[in-house]
């Protein structure tokens, strides 16, 4: 059976995202590190915001830390280093600020647990994977978050890997149906044309002309559209009056998956419709995991949870404990 | 010493100045926030820095390349004053060692570019040294990586401590059994807690050392910072052509072709030009008269300005400037933070006269267009009395004026040119031809002044000046009859 790593490896930057807090994401992280350790590759480790405590400061349960190997380079908060029990070596003093201090490049002179906060500005993030390959990194690991999900756009990683588990919902068929709809979101196509714009809305007609028209307003009039850009986040409020209309093969097009904001009923809505969304900048999802324990006392049965979970979707799918 | 509010150095063009300076190490951006004003006792110490701007400007050009390799460093350095003034206190953290450690990196390669240049300028109290020891302390293996790694070449248990664990990490890499493991990483944990520990004995002893070079360091910095400010004085005066000032003992002040480059540089993005300023100031009152529109109130900037650039060691923009060193500088013009209070601006303008004269010893007194909000009889009046106490006064009194009979009492009288010489029907064909009045009027406008008879009195260019702008015609015929 394949693990993680085999779908990652050969990226170079690469952001871990949960569904919810206890998905497995350090479990995941854990293996990979482990991984790239076994085939010798130097990793830089970041994450966005504050992650990696060892007890979890939302729901008070005891999570795996992030245990790292000698060499690794990590970026973190100054306060949090004296939480971090490998031997250290300061390496660089970063600009960028966060409550707990700059962050502080480390190369760890020995194996053990790190407390990570790092950046939480897209440019600051890029940044800091440019200094770890200047380091000698040959990947960057961001350790994200599904509710900060915006910072692991494809101009920070290339590749995401998406942790899904038993704690997002005692039901296990809304964890499958939420977790294949961040997947399809995060599968978008590519749009066939690259579109410069920093506009918030463009609307364009069926030979590809500008309409200096409202969506809704040109779709009243009946005017044939081909295509919407939209410039900055597609919303639940923005798609309400367009989901009325006839909208049958009108292709929406966003910067990348993350500016979807519209929930899982409007994206079928959507669907069901015949129109679609492509993305100018597109993620690859590398693979999702599943955790079928929970931290709330309940657990889905191992096998029935990926059947169904590969059942709904074409991304493979890892169990993390195995 | 001269102490100008916010607001008047903002007027004056010296925050212009100061904002143009760029310093590349903190501490010499701290020293164009805090900027030093000398005062007339600290005469010998201005000069030293005058020379010093002077010296850079010689040999920046020629010895480009050491000053580059100042320049670089110094944008490196970051600042560390707080880790060495509490060392002796405290014990440093790994970044605030980190720090230290690079500052002193840097000073090596400062030191050889600073010694090429200083050999031939020798810099006047400025002197730029390494701390060999200090780095010593922090870097006792010598690897001078600009890393930093709490060695354990003196400290025998913490070489130990990191040896176990090491050994144990190395087991964790390879054991299956979850209950041996766990077993290791309690025993793992241990040893980081007393790896920590020990680290801490080691980054305390190096605190404590470190301290001893705390003045040594402080000196330093304080040269840094100010070979960081000398040279950024030394650039702005060589990209505006600025002269080194004479400083007098008394005398006249003087001033040829000054310019003030808040002014200068925004005629410039108008594709216009900047009159320089020429007066020379008596002991006593120097009056301005002159057109509207004349440039009187930019000749009275110009002059603080550049007397207030070399009170704080700066080169003037002019070809030629003596002053004396003064002791206070008193800016008397149309002040909105008092109309703010309430005052009316002629008000305003006779609190400010009572505060002035109360303290007015070795002073520049600036007055522009005094008491122009009260009736022009008694205005001129007033201002008449000014001059005739301010003339008895020790203190450089400089002051425009649109009234009559004013130029007579005082001890120096300039004019602008103005439009005395220029063609109006020229003007007004331009006007005519669509050029807009405004734009006209200040292209045709002479802004140099000229040093004339007391008695001249002030020129009647406000009736052309109405004309040049197109007042109603009907209006004008009145205003030529009052005439």
């Amino acid at each position: 059976m394949n693990s993680v790593y085999d779908y990652i490896s050969e990226y170079k930057t690469l952001s871990i995202i949960g569904m919810c807090k206890n998905a497995g994401k350090t479990t995941v992280l854990n293996n990979i590190i482990e991984s790239l350790d076994k085939s010798q590759r130097l990793v830089g480790l970041t994450s966005i915001g504050r992650d990696g405590e060892s007890v979890d400061l939302v729901t008070r349960t005891s999570k795996p830390s992030i245990y790292i190997r000698e060499g690794t380079i990590i970026a973190t908060a100054h306060d949090l280093l004296s939480k971090c029990d490998i031997s250290r070596e300061i390496v660089d003093k970063s600009d960028i600020s966060t409550p707990l201090g700059n962050v502080i490049f480390v190369r760890a002179k020995s194996d053990g647990f790190v407390e990570l906060a790092g950046p939480s500005i897209t440019e600051q993030l890029k940044s800091v994977s440019k200094v770890f390959f200047s380091l000698g990194a040959s990947m960057s690991i961001i350790d994200g978050a599904l509710s900060r999900k915006t910072l692991c756009s494809p101009s920070v990683s290339e590749a995401t890997v998406l942790c899904s588990g038993a704690s997002y919902h005692k039901n296990m068929n809304v964890v499958i149906q939420d977790t294949v709809y961040n997947a399809e979101l995060m599968g978008l196509k590519k749009c066939r044309d690259n579109i410069e714009s920093d506009e918030r809305l463009v609307v364009f007609d069926k030979d590809g002309q500008r309409l200096d028209m409202d969506v809704v307003e040109a779709l009243k009039r009946k005017i044939p559209i081909s295509r919407v850009f939209i410039g900055g986040a597609m919303t639940e409020g923005m798609m309400k009056n367009v989901l009325m209309q006839k909208i049958e093969g009108i292709e929406f097009v966003v910067r990348d998956s993350t500016k979807i904001l519209i929930g899982a009923e409007s994206y079928s809505k959507l669907k069901t419709r015949m129109a679609y969304i492509s993305v100018l900048e597109n993620t690859v999802l590398a693979c999702i995991t599943i955790n079928p324990f929970s931290a709330y006392g309940y657990d889905f049965d191992k096998n029935e949870f990926m059947d169904k979970m590969r059942e709904k979707t074409s991304v493979p799918v890892v169990n993390v404990l195995e | 010493m001269i102490n100008l509010s916010f607001n008047q150095m903002n007027n004056i063009g010296m925050r212009y100045v100061l904002d143009k300076l760029s310093c590349s190490t903190p501490y010499g951006e701290e020293k164009i926030r805090k900027i030093k004003v000398y005062s007339p006792v600290e005469r010998q110490a201005l000069i030293a820095e005058l020379e010093n701007v002077s010296k850079t400007i010689e040999f920046l050009p020629i010895m480009k390349e050491s000053f580059d390799k100042v320049e670089h460093s110094f944008m490196c350095m970051k600042d560390i004053r707080r880790s060495i003034a509490k060392c002796q206190e405290v014990v440093l953290d790994e970044v605030e060692l980190f720090e230290l450690k690079k500052f002193l990196l840097q000073l090596e390669i400062l030191k050889p570019a600073f010694d090429d240049i200083n050999e031939r300028a020798s810099y006047n109290s400025i002197h730029i040294d390494n701390c060999v020891e200090a780095l010593d302390i922090i870097d006792p293996e010598c690897n001078r990586n600009a890393t930093f790694y709490v060695s354990d070449i003196n400290n025998k248990r913490l070489k130990e401590v990191r040896n176990e664990k090491k050994f144990i990490e190395n087991r964790l890499r390879t054991e299956t059994d979850e209950s041996v493991k766990k077993e290791l990483h309690d025993i793992r944990t241990k040893l980081a807690i007393e790896q920590d520990e020990e680290e801490k004995i080691v980054r305390k002893q190096m605190s404590q050392a470190l301290a001893e070079y705390r003045e040594k360091l402080e000196e330093i910095i304080e040269s840094v910072g100010k070979l960081d400010l000398t040279i950024a004085k030394a650039r702005i005066a060589m990209e505006y052509g600025a002269v080194m000032p004479e400083i007098a003992d008394d005398g006249n002040c003087e001033f040829v072709e000054c310019v003030n480059i808040l002014v200068s540089d925004s005629l410039k993005k108008r594709s216009r030009s900047f009159t320089p300023v020429s007066i020379e100031l008596v002991n006593g009152t120097t009056v301005i008269t002159g057109a509207n529109m004349g440039g009187k109130s930019v000749a009275l900037k110009t002059i603080a300005l550049n007397t207030m650039l070399v009170h704080v060691g700066m080169f003037p923009f002019a070809k030629r400037v003596k002053v004396k060193l003064l002791d206070s500088m008193h800016i008397i013009s149309e002040d909105l933070e008092n109309v703010d209070r309430g005052l009316s601006s002629f008000g305003a303008e006779i609190v400010q006269l009572k505060e002035v004269l109360s303290d007015y010893e070795n002073s520049m007194i600036l007055l522009d267009e005094f008491a122009r909000g009260t009736n022009p009889e008694e205005g001129a009046l007033i201002v008449r009395a000014a001059v005739m106490y301010l003339n008895q006064a020790n203190a450089y009194t400089l002051m425009t004026t649109h009234y009559d009979n004013v130029a007579e009492y005082s001890k120096a009288h300039y004019q602008v040119w103005g439009l005395k010489d220029i063609d109006f029907n020229k003007v007004r064909q331009e006007i005519n031809a669509g050029l807009d009045g405004v734009e006209a009027i200040e292209k045709s406008m002479n802004y140099g002044l000229y040093k004339t008879d007391a008695k001249h009195s002030c020129p009647h260019d406000a009736l052309n000046i109405c004309r040049l702008l197109g007042l109603d015609e009907n209006i004008m015929k009145i205003m030529e009859k009052l005439y």
